[in-house]
């Protein structure tokens, strides 16, 4: 029987019958040549397939490197927190944040002119336009505030001159609202001498108040 | 779905059937279940390479690391290297023969044989050779003799270049047919020719083949070795 290449190939893929296996590994056992080249051919096949598969393996090594570990659950991308500060830091960072805000606004707010006046006589100023139960006449007083609020601080100051004299009653009120129309119109050392003048006896609530101006007045 | 009936779907000539085949496995696989050997072999006995790719990704990610833990390495190898050659030993070895996966970890315990094997052989190459100075008592153990031939990481060398030096329609019918598993009639539409056409020059390629290899002295007389 002659052995060629395709014997050898039909043996190797297992088509050949049982009586002709047979006869083929007798001559194997028997023959070194036709073992050598049924060896040869072997090893021909493995040259064929060692280049192909060792390039498939390559794909696969490349294709574990880009992909998740077969099997592995679905990583989810972690996002690293960063530890809690300490209370106390935390309250100091708030202290910190709100005494620059303060410092902000002192820059940026508009500043209005000082005048530590204008909380009492704003006060003063609401309580005397205030109803008057049906009354439409002005007292001095009125006429006053309503000069100074038009700004005419100028034909105020003596109708509030005219209350201290002549109205007990409303006299540190008037005082209050002639050393702030002193104070628009400038005179501050008159505006100063207006709140000294104010007395305990008349009103002990502006007299402090005048006292606590007087402190800060410049 | 029962063992018999997997094998029947992965060795079916219907890409479907197959693909329903190969589906089946992948879903324990995505869920970190493992896949016993008998699956694996079969997995690696199929001619779709789609198919065995699965099965050697599989071992790779799963099992390389404990085959090669405690393997000495010699500087001058690489891991992967090893590795791979010990996966083409096994991929070749189950396409031929019966795999007794009876034994356990028989997967395991074959790749770490030839790893072991391709090692202790450089080390010996390289020891006669003077080339390095590794102590004799750091090569592996002999290897287990029941395993059949395993050519040299170097004999693979060779051979691929030899391959690599036929023409390229030599190359193409060969690794159709060898690598693709391809039956003639495939390989004739595939290349357009007739089926004696292919057949024809089929055994004229591998004859060539065969004669580099045994014309090449370092693996003329390996395969004289392995003979003896």
């Amino acid at each position: 029987m002659k052995y060629d290449a395709e014997h050898i190939d039909q043996y190797l893929n297992g088509e050949l019958s049982k009586a002709e296996v047979k006869a083929f590994e007798e001559k194997i056992s028997t023959d070194k040549d036709f073992a050598y080249e049924v060896e040869l051919q072997e090893a021909a096949i493995q040259a064929i397939q060692y280049p192909n598969f060792m390039r498939g393996i390559k794909n696969v090594r490349n294709e574990i490197a880009t992909e998740p570990t077969i099997g592995d659950k679905a990583k989810t991308s972690v996002v690293e927190m960063k530890p809690k500060r300490s209370r106390t830091i935390r309250r100091l960072l708030t202290i910190a944040a709100t005494l620059l805000l303060i410092i902000l606004a002192y820059f940026i707010l508009p500043k209005s002119p000082h005048n530590p006046m204008a909380a009492t006589t704003d006060l003063i100023i609401k309580f005397e336009s205030g109803d008057k139960g049906g009354d439409t006449r002005k007292t001095p007083l009125q006429e006053g505030i309503k000069l100074f609020e038009t700004g005419d601080y100028q034909a105020a100051i003596p109708l509030f001159d005219q209350v201290i004299r002549e109205n007990p009653n409303k006299r540190t009120d008037a005082q209050f609202l002639k050393a702030d129309a002193l104070h628009h119109l400038g005179r501050k050392d008159d505006a100063r001498a207006v709140l000294q003048s104010i007395k305990k006896v008349d009103n002990e609530k502006h007299y402090k108040e005048a006292q606590m101006i007087l402190k800060k007045y410049k | 779905m029962t063992h018999d009936e997997l094998t029947k779907l992965l060795q079916s000539d219907d890409p479907d059937k197959v693909r329903k085949a190969l589906q089946h496995i992948k879903t324990p696989i995505s869920k970190g279940e493992k896949i016993t050997d008998d699956t694996l072999i079969l997995m690696l006995q199929s001619n779709l390479e789609f198919v065995y790719n699965t099965a050697l990704k599989y071992i790779i990610q799963k099992k390389q690391k404990g085959i090669m833990s405690g393997l000495y390495i010699p500087a001058q190898m690489e891991k992967n290297d090893i590795f791979d050659h010990a996966l083409f030993a096994l991929w070749t070895y189950v396409r031929k023969h019966e795999f007794d996966t009876s034994k356990e970890a028989s997967i395991e315990r074959f790749l770490r044989v030839v790893c072991k094997r391709h090692i202790s052989r450089y080390l010996a190459k390289n020891l006669r050779n003077g080339d390095t100075d590794v102590d004799i008592d750091t090569i592996p153990e002999p290897s287990d003799d029941t395993l059949p031939p395993i050519y040299d990481i170097d004999v693979y060398d060779i051979m691929q270049r030899l391959f690599g030096s036929l023409g390229k329609g030599c190359r193409e019918i060969l690794t159709l047919r060898y690598y693709k598993d391809k039956k003639f009639k495939g390989i004739a539409e595939e290349v357009e020719s007739s089926e004696a056409s292919v057949k024809v020059t089929l055994y004229r390629c591998i004859d060539r083949l065969k004669k580099r290899i045994g014309e090449n002295p370092d693996l003329g007389n390996f395969i004289k070795d392995l003979l003896n």
